[in-house]
């Protein structure tokens, strides 16, 4: 383990410059992304598609399970559509976490043979799924006018929840990456907690069931970042969503709530991820 | 300026036991049941170094020379200490880092190239200058895992060596690759060196180390031994060598080169006997089994083998011994950077092509081994065994045919390089037994040596050009003179003599692509007139010059080889 200088205990001081790298070692992060999208699509016969199929099969399952077996039903929405705005963005971010917990113990050698700041390794993973996400996010708004579904204008919020899921995504990475080294079983511990997650996410049920089941339970399942994040994309993409929340439910705590998470899970992976970086070397 | 400052650095390592992926798991971490033993690979590491040296670090396998070099590299940071580097980094220490198997060379070269810290600007600036120095042109629109190992190398050597850096550390990289990656390799050191960059070395070859480090540090145990002017260092690792008795064959090559092979053990055959060696034979180019080969004829050596016991991490080796006992060329598969993991139970062979052998006409042998990963031992050796013929004459002992010219030369030959015998060179013979002769009218006035630059210089490396530059002093004419000049090797093996009339005072001889194994040599010349049996003049050791060879291939002289092999 290495020796600890006092300033790295100041969550300020070293903090900006992990980032501030990031910036400066943009070209090699699209580089690695790049990569990883080529390696990944070079050798499937259906190639860049599968990056659609995923998230449209789940949802189909989904939507068979709840909806046509278990007769779940969400208020003025086809199901489909109800899914399909979370399912996606939710599979942005479960593919992301699982992809980067192993994204250090993958690369041995560039971690043994090379020095670059190491965080750029599981952020790179992160961009690399987001551009992957995209042509999914286009298959989505042509089924939403498919569906013969109205916009408004708050669909320019779109982007804005990309951002904090992207920012939120980077976090959970940079952490699950880290321990991953120090710990083996961090691995199989992530995909538990991703099922769990969708789970105690609003994906196949809507906010009023959860406020309906009980309030104060709504108070702590509202620090899930998903839940702001979840609401965020419908009111973007589901015209009149936002009239539907309960009353129970201030959408503005909960988008705030879940920006200020986002952002703290951001700078705690930084905290962790430069934690143990000093011991990938020795460790992997 | 100092731009590496090391301040009691220490770097431990904790060594779990077995399996230590599974013993890291959540149960074992919880009981705190953990077999595990620490190991300091470096400890007090004081280290200064000042801007535009070259330093050298040299030591054992396993003294920590990789670790220290690491550290200084940032890859891995050191348990205790403090450290100090100003200017930017740059490895050669590992060739083509994340490379990646399913993209293209061009697409490799830009992720390298930004892996190293180059920006997007500096990777289009440079790109023709990387493709132009790898010499791939054709080839990088093809996926990298088409490529051989050897192309992979160039690639990546050649995008380390166009980063900018102020600091550049060489890990043993220079000892794989053919000749021509080593010379260029060599090359590209100098022109660094002359620019004035700071430059961490490290290597077996004590005779590289001598030759373009100011400065160096030995490492034993993780500790500095020993640091200071090269000579002194080098002379100190040896006897370190020699305390530890470690198996002559370590020596061999790591130290003292052993010129003669001891005949003693010749058609003997040693080794633990994991895998055997049951039938060797040489083979022409056609294919055809025989012992006898024309000068320059290409040869096969093929070696079957069957393995009783699986072994890790064997490698091959074939050397050549002339009968007399000089080792002319001893490589194996571990020096040509080849890595064979494991060879399970079953059969297989081994085999080494030499396209063109300039040894000399005479009487040869081979001998052919499995040795371990450090060839500390051997699993089977067969010593001198089997025994091959260079069909000709060689009266004068000269070991190997080389590439040379003379000039002032002729005009019809100013553009071929003569690799043939000198049929005069009858004068030659025994001359190490004779004394010096002088002759009150002829004198050899000065010797010089020089590199390809026409610098003079008392150092090459193999697969460099030699030019001898001899200015003589002659008083009377200079009717039907005959020079004769002889390449020797420090222990009096005759390598090469050259022959040729001589009608000016200055003389110049120059041998191309010498491929001459580390070592000291010197030269010797005769001056004789035709038709006269004796020489006027002889001159034993008008001078002397020090061959470094990148590698570590044992013998005298290096021969061009193609390994082949099939693993049960």
């Amino acid at each position: 383990m290495g020796e600890i200088r006092p300033e790295e205990l100041l969550i300020g001081y070293d903090m900006i410059n992990h980032i501030k790298i990031l910036g400066r070692y943009r070209h090699l992060i699209w580089d690695l992304a790049i990569k990883d999208i080529k390696v990944r699509y070079r050798t499937p016969v259906l190639g860049f598609l599968w990056a659609i199929f995923i998230p449209l099969i789940m949802v189909f399952i989904f939507k068979f399970v709840f909806s046509t077996i278990l007769r779940s039903r969400v208020e003025n929405y086809p199901f489909f559509i109800y899914l399909m705005t979370a399912i996606f963005p939710w599979t942005y971010f479960s593919t992301s976490v699982s992809t980067a917990t192993e994204s250090i113990s993958n690369n041995r050698d560039l971690i043994k043979k090379t020095y670059f700041p190491r965080q750029i390794i599981p952020v790179s993973i992160v961009l690399a799924n987001l551009i992957n996400f995209i042509p999914a996010l286009v298959v989505m708004l042509m089924i939403l006018i498919l569906f013969r579904m109205q916009f408004s204008v708050l669909i320019i919020l779109l982007p804005v929840a990309l951002l904090i899921q992207t920012i939120f995504t980077i976090g959970v990475a940079l952490i699950v990456s880290s321990l991953q080294i120090v710990l083996r079983d961090v691995k199989y511990i992530v995909q538990l907690l991703l099922m769990a997650w969708l789970y105690f996410s609003p994906g196949f049920y809507s906010l009023t069931m959860v406020a309906n089941f009980s309030e104060r339970f709504l108070k702590i399942y509202s620090l899930n970042p998903f839940v702001g994040l979840f609401s965020l994309y419908r009111i973007a993409l589901l015209k009149d969503y936002i009239e539907t929340i309960p009353p129970a439910i201030n959408i503005f705590t909960l988008s705030i709530s879940a920006v200020v998470i986002s952002i703290g899970v951001f700078l705690l992976g930084f905290l962790i991820f430069k934690r143990f970086e000093s011991r990938f070397y020795d460790l992997i | 300026m100092r731009v590496i400052k090391l301040e009691n650095v220490g770097k431990k390592f904790i060594l779990t036991h077995q399996n230590d992926k599974i013993n890291r798991s959540f149960f074992s971490s919880l009981s705190g049941q953990r077999t595990t033993t620490e190991f300091w690979a470096l400890k007090n590491i004081n280290l200064e170094v000042e801007k535009g040296k070259v330093v050298g670090l040299i030591g054992r396998n396993g003294a920590g020379k990789s670790t220290l070099l690491n550290i200084i590299a940032g890859i891995s940071s050191p348990t205790i200490g403090k450290i100090e580097i100003n200017g930017r980094v740059s490895c050669l220490l590992t060739l083509g880092a994340g490379f990646q198997n399913e993209l293209t060379g061009r697409e490799n070269i830009y992720l390298n190239s930004s892996i190293l810290g180059m920006s997007r600007n500096e990777i289009n600036k440079k790109y023709r200058s990387i493709v132009e120095f790898s010499e791939l042109d054709g080839f990088l629109d093809s996926p990298l895992q088409t490529y051989s190992q050897g192309m992979r190398l160039r690639l990546g050597f050649s995008v380390a060596i166009h980063m900018d850096f102020d600091i550049l550390l060489i890990d043993e990289i220079l000892s794989v690759g053919d000749v021509w990656f080593q010379k260029k390799c060599f090359d590209k050191i100098d022109e660094f060196r002359k620019q004035g960059k700071t430059m961490v070395i490290t290597t077996q070859a004590l005779g590289i180390v001598e030759r373009i480090c100011e400065e160096v540090f030995l490492l034993e145990n993780g500790e500095i031994a020993q640091h200071g002017y090269p000579q002194k260092v080098t002379a100190r690792y040896l006897e370190l060598l020699n305390e530890k008795r470690l198996p002559e064959t370590f020596l061999l090559r790591y130290g003292k080169l052993r010129w003669w092979a001891d005949k003693r053990f010749w058609e003997k055959k040693e080794g633990s006997r994991e895998v055997r060696i049951v039938e060797a034979s040489t083979y022409n180019s056609s294919g055809k089994q025989t012992n006898q080969f024309k000068p320059g004829e290409s040869i096969i050596f093929k070696a079957y083998f069957i393995v009783d016991q699986e072994v890790i991490d064997p490698h091959f080796g074939v050397a050549i011994f002339r009968e007399d006992g000089v080792y002319c060329y001893g490589p194996n598969t571990s020096f040509d950077g080849y890595r064979i993991e494991r060879l399970n139970k079953g059969e297989g062979f081994f085999s080494i092509h030499y396209k063109s052998l300039i040894l000399r006409p005479g009487k040869y042998r081979f001998s052919a081994a499995i040795w371990d990963k450090d060839e500390v031992w051997a699993y089977d050796y067969h010593v001198g065994y089997y025994k091959f013929e260079i069909i000709g004459d060689n009266k004068n002992g000269q070991l190997i045919n080389l590439k040379y010219r003379w000039q002032p030369d002729s005009w019809w030959r100013k553009f071929t390089i003569s690799n043939s015998e000198n049929i005069d060179s009858l004068l030659d013979i025994n001359l190490q037994e004779q004394d010096d002769i002088v002759h009150p009218d002829i004198e050899i006035d000065t010797v010089e040596l020089l590199g390809s630059d026409d610098e003079p210089r008392y150092t090459f490396h193999t697969g460099e050009d030699l030019k001898i530059k001899l200015h003589l002093k002659v008083h009377g004419d200079y009717q039907e003179l005959y020079l004769w000049l002889g390449l020797f090797r420090g222990d009096g093996i005759y390598c090469h003599g050259a022959i040729r009339r001589i009608k000016e005072d200055v003389v110049s001889l120059t041998y191309h692509s010498l491929p001459l194994l580390t070592g000291d040599y010197y030269l010797s010349a005769g001056i004789w007139k035709r038709n006269n049996r004796t020489h006027l003049l002889l001159k034993h050791k008008i001078s002397a010059f020090k061959i470094s060879f990148f590698g570590k291939d044992h013998g005298t002289v290096f021969l061009e080889h193609n390994w082949e092999w099939k693993l049960p």
